[in-house]
């Protein structure tokens, strides 16, 4: 029963119309505007500031730009693994903070970089494992498990920290945040290296295509013999460990640990990866649309900064964007 | 012929990214007449179908009612013009109940204006007696049997009092006396003055109940006859474009060594005392009537319901099932009856759909998938189940219901399985692809793989099965050799247990 076993002159046209010649050009279209609407509405924002400041098309802007949206970005892929899984980790700021609180405590007093940066690490799978344990054996629901954690974390946090910032830390684990490598800032590397990594993972690994089967039918991916509670307790530790991590360069960039690192970051990075188009309900989208995601919500904040707007509006108009981008999003696809 | 025209459609077109899915068909439908369509999977019958109801807006083309043009842009539209829908795939919402789901879209209200739960579950009851249905209306849609859900679905339909009915396959999981059932209701629709467009792969089905028939080929109209004039063999040869052999010789038993021995395998309130030997290269058929158990058994042996009590020996060793790798493992495949729920993998392509029982085998040490290998061995199975996609890469949801269906079953012909459950895996399909699946199964038992084939087709049971099971109320009733009873007699067989008990 092989399709080209039943051609008959009489269907010449829906030949015509499955004929190879015409599939690229049809791919091209179909794969063009996935991220499109996103890269138009950072390009829209790019020629808007170009005119109103001088100062943003420098390229000491653009680093700092990106220098400033390192840590979420990097918590945003955790969180695409953890959207893509079908579940959601609210618990990513508080645990950010936490490990930063204690890897910082640690580098005051003297730990070196590798110890402080094991430390993070640590705190990261152990916050992960619970997150992934108590969604998947004690079937609490991910937003109630990680809401709990949300609160947990930051608990833990004020009391380790006795709610004081901690300053003053060893300089080998700043290199994290301000060195260089060439004429390249560390974080920016990190950054790209990771979403590279990333991306490579979730398209090209037996790993990766089980998180997108187990976030597009779960049932079915059990049946087909997934381990689904693996999967989704590797993605919350995925998360967490990416959150820690996050938060190590942040403090490694500000020099000092403030205790209200990451509060209200789990927004920022839900509101990038779903600008980026990875749906609430798991199973589609990825990495690269996470990326124009933070790189939007970036240049809000630049934007605002540059128009020396009161950091007032930022929230307002960061979520008037976050509602047209996805507005735009999902019609264009109903479109199809 | 024109004198009654009641809905006519016109040069009705509808691409989609690399298949034209409908070119320029016309249809027409008189007052009072059954109209089959029929046609290969990804035809454009469903389609065709959701242009009618609204869902699909087509490129091109006029939809006439009464003879008056219509633009038909959504579901209430069509509904307004009086026409409702069974589609081919459930549309109820599982965390309903029955009789939610049955007044859904028309609540009945009590005088406060407030959804009287009392007045609905009495009137679902009648509707459900109409078809000897024995569901409690308060029972959830998500936990009651599929061809429990399309008789809702059915019936939900049939509760609109449209005066044009469409049926998208709803015979599709149906046993034989629900489908007896559900004949004696069109045929009394029918008398009521209803039209009826009537979908199936069921061809001798279409020729008892239809009037005229339209036969659809890649998207175009083939021609339209009528039922009365035109035999099995012509409309194969029509829909195919090329004859079929019918009724091939059954393949010789060359049944080895016990592979699966099943003792006293108990569910509570479900499977009673179960106990079987499935030997190697060996087709057992398992047939029975609704309820009978038989998606329960398979779902029990493949670790997706835990039993209570009994003993699984798969090749020699004793197995406790509790989960699907217990028994993957050990060569175990599972195709499952209802493909949305547990079968495809929406968002991921026919590619990936079709290797994700592979993908352990298929990465490296790094983890990285070949996709060369997963390209290849999906190419073998798309060509051996002639599956209508426009690439590979397409995803499996925009592919129709009948090639869904083949890239469920292929992903597990790919994995080589030793000993594969197979619950209705022709379901949707059609008849062309139908036999080619009969002809791997025939060579995969003759290779040695043992299959236990559940199906509500008594055909596809008795043509293919050296034994056949007959289940009942949770057990084995009865246990039949091949060449021991007639088509017939076992046809008699599966719903005489209704009358010994009532
Ligand atoms: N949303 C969609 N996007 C892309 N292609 C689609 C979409 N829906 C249907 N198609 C394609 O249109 C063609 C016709 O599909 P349709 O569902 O009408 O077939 P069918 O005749 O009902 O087949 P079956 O017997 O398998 O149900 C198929 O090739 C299918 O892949
Ligand atoms: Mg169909």
């Amino acid at each position: 029963m092989k399709p080209n076993s039943i051609s008959e002159p009489e269907n010449h046209v829906a030949r015509a119309w499955n004929a190879p010649a015409r599939l690229p050009n049809l791919k091209f279209l179909k794969r063009l505007p996935d991220e499109t609407g996103l890269l138009i509405i950072l390009i829209g924002f790019g020629i808007i500031l170009s005119i109103l400041s001088p100062y943003f098309l420098t390229v000491g802007n653009f680093v700092n730009v990106i220098i400033t949206m390192t840590s979420t970005g990097i918590v945003a892929v955790g969180m695409t693994f953890v959207m893509l899984s079908g579940g959601i980790d609210l618990s990513v700021g508080s645990t950010m903070a936490l490990a930063a609180t204690i890897a910082a405590t640690y580098s005051k007093s003297g730990s070196p970089a590798v110890v402080v940066i094991l430390i993070a690490v640590g705190i990261g799978i152990i916050i992960g494992l619970i997150n992934g344990i108590a969604i998947t054996k004690l079937r609490v629901p991910p937003l109630i498990t990680t809401l709990a954690m949300l609160s947990v974390a930051r608990g833990l946090e004020l009391i380790y920290g006795r709610a004081v910032t901690v300053t003053g830390l060893g300089s080998d684990i700043n290199f994290l945040g301000r060195g260089t490598i060439g004429p390249i800032p560390v974080p920016i590397v990190l950054l790209f290296g990771l979403y590279v990594i990333a991306s490579i993972v979730l398209s090209r690994t037996s790993f990766g295509r089980k998180i997108y089967a187990v976030g597009g039918n779960e049932r079915a991916a059990q049946i087909v013999g997934i381990k689904v509670n693996q999967i989704k307790i590797s993605v919350y530790v995925i998360s967490a460990v990416l959150s820690a991590f996050g938060g190590l360069i942040l403090v490694a960039r500000l020099g000092s640990a403030p205790t209200i690192i990451g509060t209200g970051l789990e927004l920022d990075v839900i509101a990038a990866v779903v600008i980026g188009g990875t749906s609430l309900s798991g199973g589609k989208g990825g990495v690269w649309g996470t990326l124009l995601g933070v790189a939007i919500l970036g240049l809000i904040q630049n934007t605002l900064n540059l128009l020396n707007v009161s950091p007032y509006y930022t929230q307002l108009v960061q979520g008037l964007v976050i509602f047209v981008a996805v507005a735009i999003d999902m019609n264009r696809r109903r479109g199809t | 012929m024109e004198q009654d025209c009641l809905l006519e459609l016109s040069g009705i077109t509808k691409h989609y990214p690399g298949i034209l899915a409908l070119d320029h068909v016309d249809f027409s439908l008189q007052m009072g007449e059954i109209h089959g369509l029929v046609g290969e999977n990804g035809a454009g019958k469903s389609t065709l179908i959701k242009v009618l109801n609204g869902i699909v807006n087509p490129d091109d083309g006029v939809i006439s009612l009464d003879g008056a043009p219509r633009v038909i842009a959504n579901p209430r539209d069509s509904a307004a013009l009086g026409m409702a829908f069974i589609h081919q795939e459930p549309t109820l919402f599982p965390n309903l109940s029955v009789a939610e789901n049955l007044f859904a879209g028309h609540p009945r209200l009590n005088r406060w204006g407030l959804v009287s739960k009392a007045d609905q579950k009495q009137a679902a009851r009648q509707l459900l007696a109409r078809m000897s249905l024995e569901i409690d209306p308060s029972a959830l849609v998500g936990d009651i049997r599929l061809a429990e859900a399309q008789m809702v679905e059915i019936l939900r339909a049939i509760s609109l009092d449209a005066r044009i009915l469409v049926m998208d396959e709803p015979t599709s999981s149906l046993t034989e006396s629900e489908k007896h059932s559900l004949f004696k209701l069109i045929e009394s629709l029918k008398a009521e003055g209803v039209s009826i467009i009537y979908v199936s792969h069921f061809l001798d089905e279409v020729l008892a109940i239809c009037d005229r028939i339209t036969v659809l080929k890649d998207g175009k109209k083939v021609s339209t006859h009528k039922a009365k004039e035109i035999t099995k063999s012509d409309l194969i040869l029509k829909m195919v474009g090329h004859g079929l052999e019918i009724g091939e010789g059954q393949s010789q038993t060359h049944a080895g060594d016990t592979i699966l021995s099943v003792r006293a395998l108990t569910v509570h309130d479900v499977l009673h005392d179960i106990s079987f030997d499935l030997r190697r290269g060996e087709i057992v058929g398992i047939c029975g009537l609704l309820g009978a158990g038989k998606t329960e058994l398979a779902k029990a042996l493949f670790g997706l319901l835990p039993y209570d009590s009994g003993t699984v020996v798969i090749d020699g060793e004793a197995v406790h099932v509790r989960s699907p790798r217990d028994v993957i493992r050990r060569g175990m495949g599972f195709v499952t009856e209802s493909r949305l729920v547990e079968g495809i993998i929406g968002g991921l392509s026919v590619r990936e759909n079709a290797t994700v029982t592979l993908f352990d085998r298929l990465s490296n040490w790094l983890g990285l998938l070949d996709r060369g290998a997963q390209r290849q061995l999906t190419g073998e199975m798309v060509a051996d189940l002639g599956v209508r996609a426009a690439s590979q890469e397409q995803h499996i949801m925009y592919l129709s219901g009948g090639n869904q269906q083949k890239v469920v079953l292929g992903k597990w012909l790919l994995l080589n399985s030793t000993i594969l459950i197979l619950d209705e895996p022709t379901r949707g399909i059609d008849i062309g692809a139908k036999r080619e699946i009969y002809r791997i199964l025939q060579r995969l038992a003759g290779e040695g793989t043992s299959i236990l084939l559940i199906s509500s087709e008594i055909d596809e049971v008795y043509d293919l099965s050296d034994r056949i099971f007959v289940m009942y109320d949770g057990r084995i009733s009865r246990q039949i050799a091949r060449g021991e009873v007639t088509r017939n007699e076992l046809i008699a067989l599966v719903t005489e247990s209704i009358s010994l008990e009532t």
